[in-house]
Formats: structure tokens, sequence, C-alpha cells
């Protein structure tokens, strides 16, 4: 799959995202010891209630704690984003070596709780990695939930034919804490991911 | 010195062959490297191609249908002023002379309304209309969202070659999804 959004406009885009959200230190890849962006403590996990593609309940803090969490939001009947998104944390992940591996969980979290309910994230989710979380819950939620995270999130008001959501394209990685550390935009390499996560891991180890 | 004659009239005649029947002031349309995604949700997918115009005269791509979906809709991925990475459909899409267009992830890409149940190794037909050259049919290959097209599972993309030549574009659809 060859991607078009150049790293210049996701450059761009990270530092938008963090002037938006109370001035972090890091202004661009040359500060940053990551491939992605810093944003070391800038977001933490909210502890919100949802339930997962197993149908059990799952509290984003409380249940993500003690591992590395990459968290991304988007819809399933997302064609083009999502899925690239989702196959490129399968692949990094599969670089990562096994007690690596252990330490790290990919959430993916539904911007589109209307339409993905638990048994279709299972399935969809099951097409790239069946370790991979899927996430979902009401709509108020779901927007606090993108909001505490600084991740966009746009529905249409009529929501009855083939409609769209549109949402911001980064994925947050957080500690074992829940706090964020590192932020990929939309078409980072599987191996500059795999590359951040081994370094973020190696740093605690 | 007549047999030398001769052979300058006929290829003088070539040329001239040449300039009336495909010349540069006609698009030349060549479709290749399609691959339609694995449906992940029974609603919707994806297809990528590379079109490129090796004539001599603009054309434009306005719609594409296929057999193995309700509607083929041309869609561009786009980074919006919200922060939020969303689509917009595109009527048309110019393919200029000597210019190649990709619809990759991230981009332009097909998006398939309704699709068949697909198979990772299946082809799949995709009829692109255009404005001067009319229905322009190219094979997409089925793949998997991990990028596997079935029977070859190292392959990645290598399956989904419908080879033209294309020195230019050799690389751009090995890389990403490979470790
Ligand atoms: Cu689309």
């Amino acid at each position: 799959m060859r991607r078009k959004m150049c790293a210049a406009a996701g450059a761009a885009a990270a530092v938008a995202l963090l002037a938006g959200c109370g001035g972090q230190a890091a202004t661009g890849d040359g500060d940053s010891p990551y491939n992605g962006s810093e944003i070391e403590g800038a977001f933490t996990l909210p502890s919100t209630e949802f339930t997962d593609n197993k149908g059990e309940p799952y509290e984003l803090k409380a249940d993500s704690a003690g591992t590395y969490t990459a968290v991304f939001i988007g819809f399933t009947n997302c064609p083009d984003i999502c899925p690239t998104t989702m196959a490129d944390m399968s692949q990094a992940a599969g670089m990562l070596d096994e007690a690596e591996r252990d330490q790290f969980r990919t959430v993916f979290i539904t911007a589109d709780p209307e339409r993905d309910d638990p048994e279709l994230l299972d399935m969809w989710l099951g097409s790239f990695d069946p370790s991979f979380v899927g996430l979902t819950t009401d709509l108020e939620k779901t927007d606090a939930t993108a909001e505490e995270l600084g991740i966009s999130v746009s529905r249409p008001e009529d929501r009855s034919g083939d409609y769209q959501v549109d949402h911001g394209g980064q994925t947050l990685l957080f500690d074992p804490e829940g706090d964020s550390k590192v932020m990929w935009s939309y078409g980072t390499e599987p191996e500059k991911i795999a590359e951040d996560l081994e370094t973020v891991i190696g740093e605690d180890a | 010195m007549g047999a030398r004659g001769t052979a300058v009239a006929a290829s003088a005649l070539g040329a001239l062959a040449l300039a009336a029947g495909c010349g540069p002031q006609e698009p030349r349309i060549e479709a290749a490297d399609a691959t339609v995604r694995v449906p992940l949700n029974p609603d919707v997918t994806s297809a990528y191609l590379v079109i490129e115009n090796t004539g001599g005269a603009d054309d434009t791509l306005t719609g594409v249908e296929t057999e193995a979906a309700d509607e083929v809709q041309m869609h561009e991925s786009v980074e919006k002023d919200d922060g939020t990475t969303g689509m917009e459909e595109r009527a048309e899409i110019p393919v200029k002379a000597g210019e190649t267009v990709e619809f990759a992830s991230g981009g332009l890409h097909l998006m398939l309304m309704d699709p068949e149940e697909l198979d990772a190794g299946e082809t799949v037909p995709l009829e692109l209309h255009f404005a001067e050259s009319g229905t322009v049919e190219v094979q997409a290959e089925v793949e998997d969202v991990m990028g596997e097209g079935g029977q070859d599972d190292g392959g990645m993309d290598d399956t989904g070659h419908q080879d033209m030549d294309h020195e230019d574009m050799g690389d751009m659809d090995h890389g990403d999804m490979q470790h």
C-alpha cells in the first residue's frame, strides 16, 4: 500500500495539535527522541467505561494499566485510513520481541458506536490482529474520551445512509500508568513505530 | 540507391502513420497495479491502482464500475482544518498528458459500496470510464489488509501487478507494508 499524506503535513499537524493543547516543549522531529512526536504527559487515559469486542466491560485507564497502550480512534466503515493504521500497528507489534510484545497492546476506540457493536469490532479487528482490543460506548462518552485525548471527531447530523465519521488520524502511545508518551501521525511506517516502541519500553526496562 | 530510397520513403510513411494513429494529440491510458482490499466491514471496501497517460492529450476519469460492488465512488482522504481526517468524493479525476495518477492509501482511493464477499487472491475487473478514451478495464487483485494476496503470503504486493513497463514507479509500491 502506498501513502499520499506527506511527512511535512503530518509534522505540521503534530505541531498544531501540540500548540493547541497547552504548549508542549516538543516542536518537531528535531527535539523528539522518537520517530513520532514526543507528548510526554500531555494526555492521560480517562477512567471511562467501555464494552470491549468480547462484550466484556473495559475501563480505559484501569484495564490498560500495566502495559504500554496504543490508542487510535476510528470506525469500521472507514475503508482507507483506519485499516491502514491498524495494519501498520499489527506489523509494528510483529517486529517486537516477545518480551516487548507482552508489554504492549493496541486499543481501537470506535468513533461510530451506533454502527460498530462489539461483534462487528471483533470481526473487523480480527483481520489485523486478534490481540487488538476494540472498545465501544455511548456517543457522549466517546466524544468526551476523544476530547480528553486531543483527537477530533466529527460526525454528520444525518446518519441514515452511508455516512462517514471524520476523525483525527493520529495514534497515541500511553505508558503503563496511562500517561501519554508518543504520538504517531497517519502514515508513520511500521518500522518507525516499532523502533519507538522498543525505545519507550527499553527506557523503563 | 533505389532500395535505400524506398526504405527512407517507407519509414517516412511509417512515421506519418504513427502520427495519425496514436500521435501526440491523443490520450493513451494505461492502468496497472490494481488491488481491492478484502472487505473488512460488509458495507464498504477500498481499491487502489495507478493510471498513466502516456499519450499527448489530457483525459479525465469520470467514473468506475465493477460487478463486485453496487457502486464505486472516487474518494480522496484529506486532512481537514479541524484536525480530522476525512474523505471527500471526487466526480472527476484529471489524468493529464504524460502524467501518472496514483490511487494510494491516504490519498485517492476507490470506495466499493456494498461489495460482494471477496477472498484474497481473487481477481475483480474494474471498468474505468474516461472522457476521451472510453472504457478501460483493469483486473484488480483482491488483497488481504495485511498485504497478502492469497497464495503467496510473503509477497505483499507482488501478486497484484498487471505489469506495464514502469521504471518510474518501480519502487513506490513495494515499500511500506514490508519489513
Ligand atoms: Cu473513501
